[in-house]
């Protein structure tokens, strides 16, 4: 019983989670386990990234959480 | 499924040379030999190919220094440098993969994947990437273990390290890094979130912009001031110049009147001077020639030329006294009534008079012939004074005819003014220097203010920009927020089911396996991972179990953790299963042993004991192994395949 989507689908959904959110975590969950070994910049890049995906009516801020624009901030 | 094709291992410590080819891709092959021959061996030569690895503890053969080596003994007689080999051919459904590793003493190991295609191998990039995706280093003490790894699952303090495994191999560490990074991101986001919301910006640089706009206009409305004064002043200072320029036309003139006028002057002197000589001429000299006549005759009377003698009063008092008559003055102007000639004729005439009374001529022994010697020169010292006189008077009215012209074009000269020109000028040029300083700083001022401005409705854009930026924070801190507990509570009922699932998986595995399965109620882990195995007739879990039943409960785990890990078709190399077991237990578990091998490799390595040779005859052709000393070398061993 690894994790896989089904599962995380399966309890998210009787959970009521958004599906915004469900999105997220699910890349989040594919991503962690394709990258045991990431330091904090990457991570910090990719789930930014992931969230400019998930919510372009904030792409603005793309990079939020670039670890670049964290720094000049 | 993965399944194993063939196994070379050279020169790796024990052996020389081995080379297994599996006959099939399932099914129990069992590997028998002494204490010493290399059982572990074979398992580390496994690990130490794939992982570059050897955790398994080996027998060291007293008098034998060839196990501290992975060179092989033998091998490195006959070259001390020669090559160390293993070779794993592992097939994945349809593709065959070659995975070998070598090495040379004082060199690295060197590791290479190759995939078959056609008759070729195909090297592939990032070996270690392959061997995680086949048989994951993470997760190889549930495929390749020992007997002794099995049992020693449940020794005291095994609950930490068995739900750490299960953790593992059910991801539930991905979940656990993913909370955590969605909290460093979350924590990073609110943080944004209070820097930005903190902030007033905007209402400050409206204000300073506003501030800034109000200085502009004043600075703007100065400057319009001060060009209009300095275009004002530069007209008035090239109209005083223009009255300077003509100023000096009229400058020349007014020099030249003066030097008319001076000279005027002089000439007045002068005439003054003739005047005053001729009336001296005259009064002393000119009755000689007056009295020309007159002398000569008495001249005549005296007969002598030595008698001398003032001019005698009686001719002086005759000659002024003519004079008077004729009203005629010495130096021959007509007299009037007013002029002071007549009176000093008189003044002259009444001096006179007394000496007019004495005996005329003869006493007076006049120099008469010197007088009338005199009579030429004086006749031309007048002449040379009436034409000097004649030339002065002709140069006054020449001279007076110029001071005419000059006063007349004089008349219109703005003389006063003209001489404030020039400090009116310098005025002019010292408001103009001050004006255009002004307007240098004023312009130099409006620059500062224009780049502020500009700064400042960049700064008003940013915060508006940023005002939007919020709201965005705001979407992402909820999306965030969510997750985080979403992840959590996913976290929490993947790792209830997680437990659940190899609590079920156990006890079946266990019952599976078990001979006396009958006597247990339930098998469940606790939430701390605890084994709590419910024996009928008992109402408290028992905590205490046989060699034999921890031996089963490890195996059983064993293949619940590899279900779970989501590798449960890989094959499994279990050493020594019947170690430390009594008779009869051993017996149950090598009944139980087939069972773990319907879909499988499972290759068991075991001492040569009398019962895994026995159940050893039960096997298939090519299922049986032994591992023997090479009669060669007592350092090598060698694996022959034993025909049931």
């Amino acid at each position: 019983m690894a994790l896989n989507p089904e599962i995380i689908s399966e309890i998210a959904n009787a959970a009521g989670v958004d599906e915004k959110v469900k999105s997220f975590l699910l890349w989040a969950v594919n991503f962690e386990k394709d990258n045991l070994e990431m330091d904090q910049p990457r991570f910090k890049k990719e789930y930014g990234s992931k969230l400019d995906e998930l919510l372009p009516e904030s792409s603005e801020i793309s990079g939020i959480t670039n670890d670049e624009k964290l720094k000049n901030d | 499924m993965i399944s194993f094709r063939r196994i070379l291992i050279q020169n790796f410590k024990r052996y020389r040379r081995v080379e297994i080819r599996p006959e099939e891709d399932r099914g129990l092959f069992v590997f028998i030999g002494k204490n010493y021959l290399g059982k572990s061996t074979f398992l580390n030569a496994l690990c130490w190919c794939l992982y570059d690895d050897q955790p398994f503890r080996e027998s060291i053969e007293k008098n034998i220094s060839h196990e501290h080596s992975l060179l092989n003994e033998d091998a490195k007689r006959e070259n001390q440098f020669d090559e160390v080999r293993v070779e794993l051919e592992i097939q994945d459904e349809e593709k065959i993969y070659l995975f070998v590793r070598t090495w040379r003493p004082s060199q690295q190991s060197h590791f290479q994947v190759m995939l078959k295609r056609g008759k070729d191998w195909a090297p592939l990039l990032n070996p270690t990437v392959i061997v995680d995706s086949l048989l994951p280093r993470d997760l190889r003490e549930y495929f390749i273990f020992a007997g002794e790894d099995a049992e020693s699952m449940f020794s005291p303090g095994y609950e930490k390290k068995l739900k750490s495994g299960v953790w593992k191999v059910s991801n539930i560490e991905v979940l656990d890094r993913l909370i955590d990074h969605i909290d460093i991101i979350y924590t990073e986001v609110q943080r944004q979130l209070a820097r930005k919301s903190a902030g007033d910006s905007t209402q400050q640089a409206v204000e300073k912009k506003t501030e800034l706009e109000k200085e502009k206009a004043e600075k703007s409305s100065r400057l319009g001031n001060i060009r209009e004064e300095i275009s004002k002043f530069t007209e008035t200072r090239g109209e005083y110049m223009e009255k300077i320029k003509q100023s000096a036309a009229y400058s020349e003139k007014i020099k030249r009147r003066e030097i008319l006028e001076r000279r005027r002057g002089e000439i007045d002197k002068n005439l003054e001077k003739f005047h005053q000589d001729t009336n001296n001429l005259i009064t002393e000299k000119a009755p000689f020639l007056y009295l020309e006549p007159i002398l000569k005759a008495i001249r005549d009377r005296l007969k002598t030329d030595e008698e001398a003698g003032s001019i005698p009063p009686s001719i002086r008092t005759e000659f002024i006294g003519e004079l008077l008559k004729g009203k005629k003055c010495i130096c021959g102007r007509a007299l009037g009534h007013d002029d002071g000639s007549e009176d000093a004729l008189r003044k002259l005439l009444e001096r006179i008079e007394p000496a007019d009374r004495r005996a005329p001529l003869l006493e007076d022994r006049y120099p008469i012939q010197e007088f009338l010697r005199q009579i030429p020169e004086i006749d031309s010292n007048l002449q040379e004074l009436q034409s000097s006189r004649a030339t002065l008077l002709h140069e006054e009215e020449n001279l007076e005819r110029e001071l005419k012209n000059i006063s007349e074009e004089l008349a219109g000269a703005p003389e006063a003014e003209i001489s404030g020109l020039e400090d009116g000028i310098r005025r002019i040029e010292n408001t103009l220097d001050n004006d255009r300083r002004d307007e240098a700083l004023i312009v130099h001022r409006l620059h500062q203010i224009e780049e502020e401005v500009q700064e400042i409705d960049a700064q008003i854009r940013k915060d508006a920009t940023e005002q939007g930026a919020l709201g965005a924070l705001k979407k992402r801190l909820e999306v965030l927020e969510a997750a985080k507990d979403s992840a959590s509570f996913v976290r929490e009922r993947i790792t209830d089911r997680v437990r659940r699932v190899l609590s079920k998986s156990t006890e079946d595995y266990f019952r599976e396996l078990f001979w006396e399965q009958e006597e247990y109620e339930s098998i469940e882990f606790t939430a701390d991972y605890k084994l709590n195995v419910k024996k009928r007739g008992f109402s408290e879990p028992s905590t205490e179990f046989s060699s034999g039943e921890k031996k089963v409960l490890g195996i059983a785990a064993l293949r619940a953790i590899a279900d779970l890990s989501g590798f449960s078709g890989v094959p499994i190399f279990f050493d020594a299963p019947l170690t430390k077991l009594g008779p009869e237990i051993e017996e149950n578990i090598l009944k139980m042993l087939p069972r773990l091998a319907p879909n499988k490799q499972v290759f068991i390595f075991n001492l040569d004991v009398e019962k895994i040779i026995d159940f050893s005859k039960t096997l298939g052709k090519g299922r049986v192994y032994e591992l023997r000393k090479d009669v060669k070398s007592k350092n090598s061993t060698i694996i022959i395949p034993i025909h049931a």
